[in-house]
This record gives structure tokens, C-alpha cells and sequence, in this order.
């Protein structure tokens, strides 16, 4: 239960914004996944944080799933063999993130002929190259993919520069029988340039070297060693400098599958990962700048896990999944760590209800092979299922998990730049319990899903009034401890054969979170109520409807209907400077209009690939055919011409056509 | 690193894709507070310093109100407190503030100074010091652009104060604002650039950049007060905040007034803009 599975050839039928066929768009159709909204990166899982989502590309953490923004993924669909996203009752060999996992296979290469594959699109092009290195034993597969839109901005004399790309490879090697190996990488990086003053650089590699045992026919190994890092650079040559941030990390995990019996089956491992975070280092960038070159201080943890899993059939109806995953995270030592009177680095002044940074008494400096945190987490997974005749079964499941990185974000959707942290002195660990009841049922050419889902996340971290998270070095001082709820009911009708196919996938929930005074004297933030997510959606219907005409023809249709997110408007303004000032009353308060659209595309298979190995398809599409002015945002400005107050609507996608040209031979 | 908002770069991305209107919205109203902005901007690099700004009293209104209501009939006093010498100010009806009638008191470094306002029974008191700035040593129009190309580059530079943090806050005119920190050039002299758009700024146009010291709170106040006015849209929209200043009423604490009290030392510099090749 909980979790969503989908194969490489589903995600291409369903039509997309510019054609380009997308795991996290598709992804988005389904029951408890959403979005922040066009344009928004990464997605939100069961009204929990894009930050809290385990995103794995051959078992290789990702920490930006996002190019342009969010407008596309980083996942060439292409090299892409199979996808599957787990909601609730997850599997006690995942761990680090509460809210979800997306764990992504690429390809393994074709081991015994040659094969292209690629497509033209509007806005980027694919290409594929996949053989064998050694006939039956050894292939390989390297994949690009790369967008163009700029190019068409150079045309018009426009120097703006917005594009991304990205490199998929993968090599697999079968030594014999009972081994064989894999390498697998993928490097993608996203640039945007305004002119020369700016240029923003970002973007995810990683690296797996893999090695697969067998045992004997019982008993199966996997031994990864992972590479995977996140970059970001910005160079600002108006103001004379350039900035690098990242995160990397170091993972090696060996994992065994063993079948006990021909009912009972062990899943155990290890794993430890080794992170170093640079929250930023500045320099200038010319000879004439008056930037001092700095570095914020480095940090590094280590987060260690071992875990067992028995997927048990006690009977022909009955079969139970029960786990746990012991975690440890050890926040290393650093250049500089502050200290702060009775350990509180964030200061509240009650005359006037303001929460300020802290000033730090002290600061030390610790080797970085000592531990200046420890956390340490038992965390038990449960899932159960009851058959109750051929056609109907029930399943319930329950998780308790903790995640030691923090995404640094105070805006609706991640940007970018927002840095990770981890867990330490004064940042716990978010600790999410998860309980979800499922109910499912076959029908001839139908199946129903349903399921409700309740959690509770502690340790939230929430950011005080006007904190700057960008190069803040202290960032204990900004941040407060709160707390997060989700709860819902999700339910998906499929159909499954027949010429006609598709789901229609609803989800009600809710999402919530607060942060409390620290004391009966602090009001903590939104006055410590309850206050909506930024990606709390009420009502999130999707369907998707796909119809195959002929063996020329295929029809594709998508209709979403969304509650509008929740936002702030101002309760009233006052003058100051010159400037009218918004005056806001508690968080997200209103709703941005209802969000709905309808997208349609046509798939043409020429009837000349009958017979010939070159074989092609031109896909037609229409995103959000009838035109809606979808609110991404309601601002609130005062007009620079008449001087008075006005609210301004931001939609992104009004109706785009799309044309693609995929091939393969 | 507030220079430039690296989110505006995002947004102006995101602007290449979308679009904007301008839409009718129903808000929620609150009770009006009294806002005192009380910024005094003394000119010291002539020969008698000039004052700019004085103390500003009106009243918070609904968002699409037209107008906020100005106040009148208050009681305005500063106190220069290393003396205990009380300043009454006045109203001064041609610009619709409160003025001293001379402004040498406001000059010292070392002393505080405490604001209080008496508004129908209400006290409100505010602190604040007076806040040196270097002057502007450079003003001269540059060549590059930004964004859409007929942009007006302004190269500023100032030598930072040695070996203390400081704070500053650039005014463009137009309302336009920055609030500078000098923790990436410590102690160096500092140069960057400002672009106007072709909106603001035209050939053979007189503009006037002022520079004010300020104090460590007022740029974390002010960069607020920018991030809450400044509606750069798309998804990545900060929280909306409140923007508490350093005044307080002291008989009615919850009926807290909206605004700062802050002195600053100020420089300017004009240049006409002209045609470059």
C-alpha cells in the first residue's frame, strides 16, 4: 500500500507542459502528491515539505529535483527504467527523510544490440545510446539531454541565457554467474544568465559503483558506493563577487535479500553516509571589487543506519511486513561553533513581541573527528495485509522515521539556492509517525484504492520574523522548533485494459504546522496557532484518460482540479519612507483562486514503421487548452504610476501547443 | 548578502514564462495604529549640517484605502539623554512633519536620544543614536545593463569605517532603496554598481543618491519593511511578517505604534544622465 509505481512507457503517454514527458509531472496526477504550485520545484508528498521526500537515482540521494525552476525534472525519462514512490509503510531499509521515497532505476543498457533513441521538442532534445560492451555480458547506456529555449532569445538579440542539461550514463558488467557489476552517473547542471551581471549556476552529480553477489540462490548482496553532491554558484558582477555553496556526500551501503523460506523473506543492511555541507564561500570576481574573500564555516556530519526487514506470509490471506532501522547521526566538529548564554541562540524582546538573533558569549573550535551532537533513533516499520477474497484486501501500515537534514527555505516553494543543514546542538531531528489504512478492490476491468493517512511530524523548523537565511553562518539564531500534522483520504479508480484507459485520482487532506513560545512568555510564530502549509491543498482531483484509436493513433487527455493554495493578503498599510507598507494579520489566512485546466495531446505512429527498425512518433500536445489564468501568486504593490495600492495576479502557463518528434532504431 | 535579491533573478526568470494582471481582491481590514516615522537625515559635509526628514505621524488604513489620515495635534519631543536636554518639535505644515527648530543637538555620536510622542493619552517613547556614514566617493554613470538591455548603470564606491560593522542605507530617489552591510568588505573601499530601468531614469535627467548611516536593527527592520513591499511574485514568495520598529507605547503597551525613530548621518551625490556610446 502507499506506494505508486510507474514504468518508463506510462510517463511518456501522459501529455506535459512543452511536450517533454516528466517523472515528478506525472507523479503530480496521482492521489497525496502535489505541488506548490507552475513553477514551483520539487513536490509534496502527503502535505509533508519538499525537503522531506528521499529522492534516489540509482540509489544515489539527489537534493534538487528540479530544472528551470521546477518546470522540469532532472529525470530524463529516456533513461529511465522504472520509478516508484513510497507515501506511508515505508520499508526499513530507506531512512533520512519523513515523508516519502522516490526511488529511481536508469537502464541497464542493452547487452545485445545496438539501440538509438531520442526526440526533438520545443524546448529540449534527448538522445540515447545504449549497447552491448561484451555480447551477453557487459552493456552500456549514455543518455543527454539538453534545452534550447535560449537560443531562440539570442535570435531576437536578448543576451539573457536560461538553459539546462544533463548526462545519464550507466555500465553494467556480468563477471560471472554469481557477480556482476554496475557503474551508473548522472550529472546535470542549470544556467541562467541576466546579461553579464548575473550568472546562476546550480545542480546535482552523482556516481554509484555497485557490485551485486550471489550467495547462493537464497541469499543476494548489493554493495554500493556512492558519490552524490549539489552545487550552486552565483557570480554578481555588479556588485563584484562570486558565490559557490554545496552539499556532498559519501555513501556506501551493502544490503541482503534473503529468502529464508518460500514464505518468509529478510531484507537487512547497512549503510553510512559522511556529508559535507559549504554554506557558501564568497570572493570577488574582479581586480577593481572591494570583496573581501570569506567563507562561512564548514560543516560535516555523519549519519549511520542498519536495518532489518521480514516480509512474512502467515497464511494465504495474511501477510505482514514488519521492520526496523536503528539510525545515528553524528554532527561533526567544525572551525567555528558559537556558544550562547543558556544555550539560546535566538533572543525575544516581550516589550515589543520581536524574536531577534541571539548574540553569541563564545565561540570554539572542535577536530572534525570528534561529535558535538548525537542522535540516535529506533525506527519501526509496520505494514499488514488481509486478503479477503479474490477480488478485495485491506491493508494497514504504520512508520516512524527521523530525518537529520533541513532544507533552509522561508518562501513558498525551495529556491536554488536555500542551503541543507544538519541536525546539532540546537537543530533536533524531524521525527515524523505515520498511520495508514488502506482498502482496495479488482473489479473486471477496474481497481479502486482507497486510503486515509494521519502524521505528525516533531521538530519542525520554522524561521522567525524577517530572519535572512542566505549566508547566515549562525543559522540557529533565525530558527524556532515546531511541530507539523498532516491527515487525508486518497482514493484511485483505474482502468486498466481495454482501448480506453486511465485513472481518476482524488485526494482530500489537510495540512498544518506550528510553532509555540518557547515559554509562557514567548507567542511564539503566528501567535503559536496552527497555521496551513504553503502547499496545502483541500480538494485535489486528477484524472487521466488515455484511448487508443488505432495502431496510428492515440488520444491523451489530463483534467486537474485544485483548492488554490493558501496565501497571505494584507489586512492594511501604513506610510513609511514614502513607501506604503502591507500590514499582514496571521499566516496564510486565504486561498489563491481554484486552480484547474485541462491539457490534451495526440500520439501519430506512422504506419511506414511496419517492417523497418527506424521507428517514430510525433506526439501534438495543448497545455491547458482552455486558456486558464491559473494564479501562481496575488501580490500586493503600490502602482508606480497613480501611487495607489493594487493586487496583482501572476499566472505562468496560459494555453501552450507543443509539438515532439520522438525516434528509435 | 542583501545587494541585490538573488530571488528577484528567479523572478524575473519566471517572468520570461508567465504574466500579470492586475485583479479585483476582497481584504480583511484591521484596527488602525498610530505609525511614526521619525528619520532624521543630517548632512554634515557642509558647512552648517541640513536636515532632511523629521517626524511623520499618520494612521494605518485599509490596504485600498487612498489615503492614510496625517496627524496634527500630537506632542513631539526629543531628548538629548547624555544632557537631559528636552527639544520640542513642531508642526510644520508645508512638508506635514514634525521639525525641530535647530538640529546641532542631533549631532553627537556617543549620546542617545529618546523620541516620545503624546497622542489622545498616549505615550510612546522610542531610542536611537546617531549613526555616522562615509561620505560617497564616487558617483559616475557606467555603460553596462541588465536585464532588458536600456537599463542606466550608476558605479558608487565608498571607503567602509575600519574595524567596526556597520550598516548603510543607499537611497536612489523614486523610492528606491538599499540597505547595505559591509561584512563581506570590511574596512575596504567598496564599489558597486546600481541600474536603473528606463522607467526611472532618462537622459539629461539630475539624480540625487543619498547615503545614510544606520544602525544594525533599522537594516534588518528596513530589508523587511523592502521584502513586504516589494511584490516580486511567482512561487517564491516569503512570509508575510510583522514590521515592528523600536517604539513602544508605553501606556497602552498592546496598542503598539508602527514605524522606527532612527538619526542618520547622511551624504549625497548628483549626476546628470547622459547619453553614452
Amino acid at each position: 500500500m502507499s506506494v505508486i509505481g510507474l514504468i518508463a512507457a506510462s510517463i511518456k503517454k501522459i501529455p506535459v507542459i512543452l511536450g517533454e514527458a516528466d517523472v515528478l509531472k506525472s507523479l503530480l496526477l496521482l492521489p497525496g502528491v502535489t505541488s506548490a504550485g507552475e513553477g514551483a520545484s520539487g513536490f509534496n508528498v502527503r502535505g509533508g515539505a519538499a525537503d522531506q521526500n528521499l529522492i534516489l537515482l540509482d540509489e544515489a540521494i539527489v537534493f534538487n529535483s528540479s530544472h528551470l525552476f521546477g518546470f522540469f525534472s532532472v529525470f530524463n525519462p529516456d533513461a529511465i527504467k522504472d520509478v516508484k514512490l513510497y507515501k506511508g509503510g515505508i520499508p526499513a531499509k530507506y531512512g533520512g527523510r519523513i515523508s516519502s521515497v522516490l526511488d529511481i532505476y536508469q537502464k541497464e543498457g542493452n547487452s545485445k544490440d545496438f539501440k538509438a533513441s531520442g526526440g526533438i521538442g520545443l524546448v529540449s532534445s534527448r538522445l540515447l545510446l545504449e549497447g552491448p560492451l561484451e555480447k551477453d555480458r557487459g552493456a552500456f547506456l549514455v543518455g543527454g539531454r539538453a534545452s534550447y529555449a535560449h537560443l531562440f532569445l539570442a535570435l531576437t538579440g536578448n543576451e539573457n541565457k536560461a538553459y539546462f542539461y544533463d548526462l545519464n550514463t550507466k555500465l553494467n558488467y556480468k563477471i560471472n554467474e554469481n557477480n556482476s557489476i554496475y557503474l551508473s552517473g548522472y550529472f546535470g547542471r542549470d544556467l541562467f544568465g541576466i546579461s553579464d551581471s548575473f550568472i546562476n549556476v546550480y545542480g546535482n552529480s552523482v556516481a554509484n559503483f555497485r557490485w551485486n553477489h550471489l550467495f547462493s540462490d537464497k541469499l543476494f548482496s548489493n554493495l554500493s558506493v556512492i558519490y552524490s553532491d549539489y552545487y550552486y554558484g552565483l557570480e554578481l558582477d555588479l556588485v563584484g563577487f562570486q558565490w559557490d555553496s554545496g552539499i556532498q556526500n559519501f555513501n556506501l551501503k551493502y544490503d541482503f535479500k534473503h529468502y529464508l523460506s518460500a514464505n518468509t523473506k529478510l531484507n537487512y543492511g547497512v549503510n553510512n553516509i559522511y556529508y559535507r555541507f559549504n554554506p557558501g564561500e564568497i570572493k570577488p570576481n574582479r581586480e577593481d571589487s572591494g570583496i573581501v574573500k570569506d567563507k562561512l564555516t564548514d560543516k560535516y556530519a555523519n549519519e549511520f543506519a542498519a536495518y532489518i526487514d521480514v516480509e512474512q506470509n502467515v497464511s494465504t490471506a495474511f501477510s505482514i511486513q514488519y521492520g526496523m532501522r536503528w539510525s545515528r547521526f553524528d554532527r561533526l566538529g567544525q572551525e567555528v561553533f558559537y556558544s550562547y548564554e543558556n544555550n539560546n541562540p535566538v533572543a525575544y524582546d516581550p516589550a515589543f513581541d520581536l524574536y531577534s538573533e541571539g548574540t553569541p558569549n563564545g565561540q570554539v573550535q572542535q577536530s572534525r573527528n570528534s561529535s558535538i551532537a548525537t542522535f540516535s533513533n529506533f525506527e519501526p516499520r509496520l505494514g499488514l495485509s488481509y486478503v479477503l477474497n479474490d477480488r478485495t484486501s485491506i491493508k494497514a501500515s504504520y512508520n516512524h522515521m527521523a530525518q537529520y537534514l533541513h532544507l533552509l527555505s522561508n518562501t513558498s516553494s525551495p529556491t536554488p539556492l536555500d542551503v541543507w543543514t544538519p541536525s546539532g546542538p540546537f537543530v533536533k531531528p524531524q521525527l515524523l509517525d505515520q498511520f495508514a489504512l488502506g482498502y482496495f478492490k479488482n473489479l473486471d476491468n477496474y481497481s479502486i484504492e482507497t486510503e486515509v493517512f494521519y502524521k505528525e511530524i516533531a521538530n519542525r523548523i520554522d524561521y522567525i520574523d524577517g530572519a535572512n537565511l542566505i549566508a547566515n553562518d549562525a543559522i540557529e539564531r533565525v530558527i524556532l522548533n515546531g511541530e507539523a500534522r498532516a491527515y487525508g483520504l486518497e482514493f484511485l479508480l483505474r482502468k486498466n485494459t481495454g482501448a480506453f484507459t486511465g485513472w481518476l485520482a482524488y485526494t482530500w487532506s489537510r495540512s498544518e504546522q506550528r510553532t509555540p513560545g518557547r515559554n509562557s512568555l514567548e507567542t511564539g510564530i503566528n501567535n503559536g496557532n496552527w497555521y496551513f502549509t504553503p502547499f496545502d491543498k483541500t480538494h485535489d482531483l486528477s484524472i487521466n484518460s488515455s484511448y487508443e484509436l488505432n495502431s496510428k493513433w492515440q488520444f491523451n487527455a489530463n483534467f486537474l482540479f485544485q483548492t488554490g493554495q493558501p496565501t497571505n493578503y494584507p489586512v492594511g498599510q501604513y506610510e513609511l519612507r514614502g513607501l506604503n507598507v502591507p500590514i499582514f494579520g496571521l499566516r496564510n489566512q486565504e486561498r489563491l483562486p481554484t486552480y484547474h485546466r485541462l491539457d490534451i495531446s495526440a500520439t501519430l505512429i506512422p504506419d511506414k514503421n511496419k517492417g523497418r527498425k527506424f521507428q517514430s512518433e510525433w506526439s501534438f500536445g495543448i497545455y491547458n487548452l482552455y486558456n486558464r489564468r491559473n494564479a501562481a501568486s496575488i501580490n500586493f504593490r503600490q502602482n508606480t504610476d497613480s501611487g495607489n495600492n493594487e493586487a496583482l495576479r501572476t499566472s505562468i502557463f496560459g494555453i501552450v501547443p507543443s509539438v515532439t518528434y520522438n525516434f528509435k532504431f | 548578502m542583501k545587494y541585490f535579491s538573488a530571488l528577484l533573478l528567479f523572478a524575473l526568470t519566471i517572468s520570461l514564462f508567465s504574466c500579470e494582471d492586475v485583479i479585483e481582491v476582497e481584504v480583511q481590514n484591521t484596527t488602525p495604529r498610530l505609525v511614526i516615522d521619525a528619520q532624521f537625515n543630517i548632512f554634515t559635509a557642509l558647512e552648517a549640517p541640513r536636515l532632511e526628514g523629521g517626524v511623520k505621524l499618520s494612521m494605518s488604513a485599509n490596504y485600498f484605502d487612498l489615503n492614510v489620515p496625517i496627524i496634527k495635534d500630537a506632542l513631539v519631543t526629543i531628548t538629548h539623554l547624555n544632557s537631559g536636554l528636552e527639544y520640542p518639535l513642531l508642526f510644520d505644515e508645508s512638508i506635514g512633519m514634525f521639525l525641530p527648530n535647530k538640529i546641532d543637538f542631533l549631532t553627537d555620536f556617543i549620546s542617545k536620544y529618546e523620541l516620545k510622542v503624546v497622542y489622545k493619552g498616549q505615550v510612546y517613547r522610542g531610542n536611537t543614536n546617531f549613526v555616522p556614514v562615509p561620505p560617497i566617493l564616487k558617483a559616475v554613470q557606467g555603460t553596462k545593463t541588465l536585464f532588458s538591455g536600456d537599463e542606466t548603470e550608476i558605479i558608487l564606491s565608498f571607503q567602509d569605517f575600519s574595524e567596526r560593522d556597520d550598516f548603510y542605507l543607499y537611497d536612489f530617489g523614486q523610492d528606491i532603496y538599499r540597505p547595505i552591510e559591509d561584512r563581506f568588505f570590511q574596512g575596504e573601499e567598496f564599489v558597486f554598481s546600481h541600474f536603473y530601468s528606463s522607467d526611472e531614469v532618462k537622459v539629461g535627467d539630475l539624480i540625487t543618491i543619498k547615503a545614510h548611516g544606520v544602525e544594525e536593527q533599522y537594516y534588518n527592520y528596513f530589508n523587511l519593511i523592502l521584502t513586504l513591499t516589494d511584490s516580486n511574485g511567482g512561487p517564491f514568495q516569503s512570509l508575510p511578517a510583522s514590521s515592528r520598529g523600536n517604539i513602544l507605547n508605553v501606556t497602552q503597551p498592546d496598542n503598539y505604534p508602527l514605524g522606527y525613530f532612527l538619526i542618520s548621518e547622511s551624504d549625497q551625490k548628483q549626476l546628470l544622465i547622459e547619453e553614452l556610446k
